[in-house]
């Protein structure tokens, strides 16, 4: 009996082990840091992924908020992009992913921006969930609808607004505004892992939390470079679970900045950001979830 | 042997426990999970919802040639802007934007994490911007902020106790 006994705890830890490792990382796809709205520019882009066959999250991140006669963004390219160029560059990126795909891919389109610098509050956050709504008739209106979804997205950093209230405010006004989903492609920057126990820059786990998946239109979709950004992901999501309403953070998938950081070795391929947050939430019962998408930001555009 | 089949039955229940927590080498306190799966499951299936569209559009492959960017690149210093590289791993201060040699430059100045050691990140993009590449050079022992440039020539002034200026030649 106790040989049957400790063959099941074998076995047990085997089947843990192969779970983990046995999802393997989907083709990634590439998310940019936006220089230009230039719409062919887009569409292009748009086309090359359709192309490729590749379906998963796009996020095309535009830049901090910013205010220069109506909302917008400063983007990479030095100028500020108003909120209604940037739909009309992401209209040229869902026209060529459409024409250039075949009837199969699925494409979901994020247009991102960030909790970085003093125009972060809630009318930017109003003004961005009334862009996806413009993106999403646009779907509709030109019958994309099989293939092809809006989203919202920010990259929220801790470090950016320690005083959460900036960050809690444009939320707050993206979801007012829509009710398409907003990933948070962001870090949890000085939050808790192992052998580590921060207060994610004055935000707490549970500001974190709300951002990422406490807000009804929050979906996380993490920057996972190193094994550390993997491990406080994984403790927000146990903390998630045995402290907040919805349970533990459902990942829809990774991100990685393999192609901009430039850093080699010293950051994360999109399958090793996917894996290692995959390994690490399912060697726990309480946050086990299957991740669907690997994207990895670049600078080109 | 009663006492042996119920020490048996405890240690199966011990273990198929453990088979339920998984097998995370205790890093993380044991946790209990509220009724949350119903609030869960609604949520995917809202990510999952379709525009509707009364009709599929047809299909017109191939790309389309691309018209010179007519944006405006903007020069010189900026306070503003957030550099394409994740908050956790720089803090920036400031930027410089040129153009050299029919590339957009930009010039990131400020201090890399964990060490606080002043830094300049050097973007550099095509004119089409298909192309980027980037490199950081280490200018000074704590942060740094641009204060003027010309050309290549930059002077930086250091952020702490110890501000000092600093004279820079950016291979641009």
């Amino acid at each position: 009996m106790l040989r049957s006994i400790l063959t099941l705890v074998a076995g047990c830890a085997l089947v843990a082990v192969s779970y983990a490792n046995a999802i393997a990382a989907p083709a990634a796809t590439t998310s940019r840091y936006m220089a230009t709205t230039n719409r062919t520019t887009l569409y292009n882009e748009g086309c090359s992924m359709g192309t490729a066959g590749l379906s998963g999250i796009v996020i095309l991140d535009f830049g901090e908020p910013y205010y220069s006669g109506g909302e917008g963004t400063y983007t990479y390219g030095s100028a500020f992009a108003s909120d209604s160029s940037i739909v009309n560059a992401a209209e040229g990126f869902l026209d060529g992913f459409w024409n250039c795909s075949g009837s199969s891919p699925q494409l979901r389109l994020a247009i991102g921006t960030s909790n970085y610098g003093s125009h972060t509050g809630n009318s930017a956050g109003q003004a961005w969930g009334g862009a996806v709504n413009t993106l999403k008739n646009y779907i509709s209106s030109k019958g994309y609808g099989s293939q092809e979804f809006a989203r919202g997205a920010i990259d929220a950093e801790p470090g950016w607004d320690t005083e959460f209230s900036r960050t809690s405010a444009w939320i707050d006004g993206y979801n007012a505004a829509t009710t398409a989903p907003l990933y948070d492609y962001g870090s949890a920057d000085d939050c808790p892992y192992s052998g580590f126990s921060g207060n994610c820059d004055g935000w707490g786990q549970h500001g974190l939390w709300y951002v990422s998946w406490g807000n009804s239109d929050g979906y996380p979709v993490p920057e996972i470079y190193q094994w550390s950004m993997g491990d406080q992901w994984y403790y927000e999501s146990a903390y998630s679970a045995s402290s907040e309403a919805n349970g533990k953070l459902d990942f829809l998938g990774t991100m990685t900045q393999y192609s901009a950081c430039g850093c080699g070795s010293s950051t994360y391929t999109p399958a090793q950001g996917f894996n290692t947050l995959q390994s690490l939430i399912n060697g726990n019962s309480s946050t086990a979830y299957t991740m669907s998408y690997s994207t990895d930001i670049t600078w080109a555009n | 042997m009663r006492r042996v089949f119920a020490f048996s039955t405890i240690a199966l229940a011990a273990a198929l426990a453990a088979c339920s927590h998984g097998g995370n080498g205790g890093t993380t306190p044991p946790v209990t999970q509220p009724q949350s799966a119903n609030v869960s499951q609604q949520k995917m299936l809202r990510e999952q919802e379709r525009v509707p569209s009364s009709f599929v559009a047809p299909k017109h492959p191939g790309f389309i040639a691309e018209m010179p960017d007519t944006q405006t690149w903007t020069q010189g210093i900026a306070q503003a802007g957030e550099a394409p590289v994740p908050g956790g791993m720089f803090d920036i201060v400031n930027q410089y934007n040129t153009i050299q040699n029919g590339q957009h430059v930009t010039v990131y100045a400020g201090s890399i994490r964990p060490t606080g050691a002043g830094i300049l990140l050097v973007v550099r993009r095509s004119a089409d911007l298909h192309t980027v590449n980037a490199q950081t050079m280490t200018v000074a022992s704590s942060a740094v902020r641009i204060e003027s440039a010309s050309g290549s020539d930059l002077q930086l002034q250091q952020i702490g106790r110890s501000a000092q200026a600093i004279q820079v030649r950016v291979p641009l």
